[in-house]
């Protein structure tokens, strides 16, 4: 009788799977760098890192600046944080997109090679690498999760203003429009 | 900068945390279940699986 699948095939295939397990700490961190860089917020809290005084400086933001955690970019003011971000941007993002891709495609391969045979110790639950995906194109899934509850809100915003519209009492005075040409 | 504005942006980080940490979880769960898995005795259920569908 020839088997299938070789004992070394098995072998290998359960490093592998410990391996593509393990990948997602590292793959988490790239990511989270890459936003570190991308996100307008990471921007703001720079710019009110360090204490700083003034109308424009808002002192609550500095608790913030803990989320710049495990990255060189804590020690970078702001200026420098710029820089950093106009010269680095796509770098981290590519990192990150290539660890992830690495991930998948591994992933995809022992499913796609043991397909055959109900191997299940080696079937990777699906919302494993959905919160990858989830993690690296948040902007995207954000947009669409805006546009789905776009309508429903609208919905319910239409209902209040349409039945309740009329039945304030105390009616603001209206406001005459003011007319640019009657000087002239 | 209004504060809607402001908190819309910050949304997106506290989202990313969320996920952040979900994963983390997440995967240490998966990995308590998976690091246990041994080769030889996977290898002896599909010698035996196999032998028995023949």
């Amino acid at each position: 009788m020839e088997l299938e699948f070789t004992k070394r095939e098995v072998v290998f295939t359960t490093y592998l799977v410990k391996l593509i397990i393990l990948a997602a700490f590292p793959a988490s961190i790239l990511i989270y760098r890459s936003k570190l860089l991308s996100f307008q917020a990471f921007l703001i809290i720079k710019k009110h890192q360090g204490r700083r005084e003034g109308v424009a400086y808002n002192r609550c933001l500095h608790y913030l600046d803990l989320l710049f955690c495990l990255s060189r970019l804590r020690r970078k003011n702001y200026i420098e944080y710029v820089n950093f971000r106009s010269i680095h941007r796509s770098e981290f993002a590519v990192q990150a997109h290539k660890a992830f891709f690495v991930i998948l495609i591994l992933w995809v391969g022992v499913i796609y090679y043991f397909s055959d045979v109900n191997f299940a110790e080696f079937f990777l639950p699906v919302e494993y690498v959905g919160i990858l995906i989830m993690l690296l194109f948040q902007r995207a899934f954000m947009f669409v999760l805006k546009v789905t509850i776009f309508w429903p809100c609208y919905g319910f915003y239409a209902f209040a203003v349409f039945t309740f519209k009329n039945r304030c009492k105390c009616k603001k005075k209206r406001r005459e429009p003011i007319n640019n040409d009657e000087d002239l | 900068m209004g504060y809607w504005t402001m908190i819309s942006r910050f949304v997106n980080i506290f989202v990313l945390l969320g996920l952040m940490i979900s994963l983390i979880f997440y995967t240490m769960s998966i990995l308590i279940s998976k690091l246990a898995l041994d080769a030889d005795e996977l290898y002896d259920e599909y010698k035996r699986a196999s032998e028995s569908t023949e």
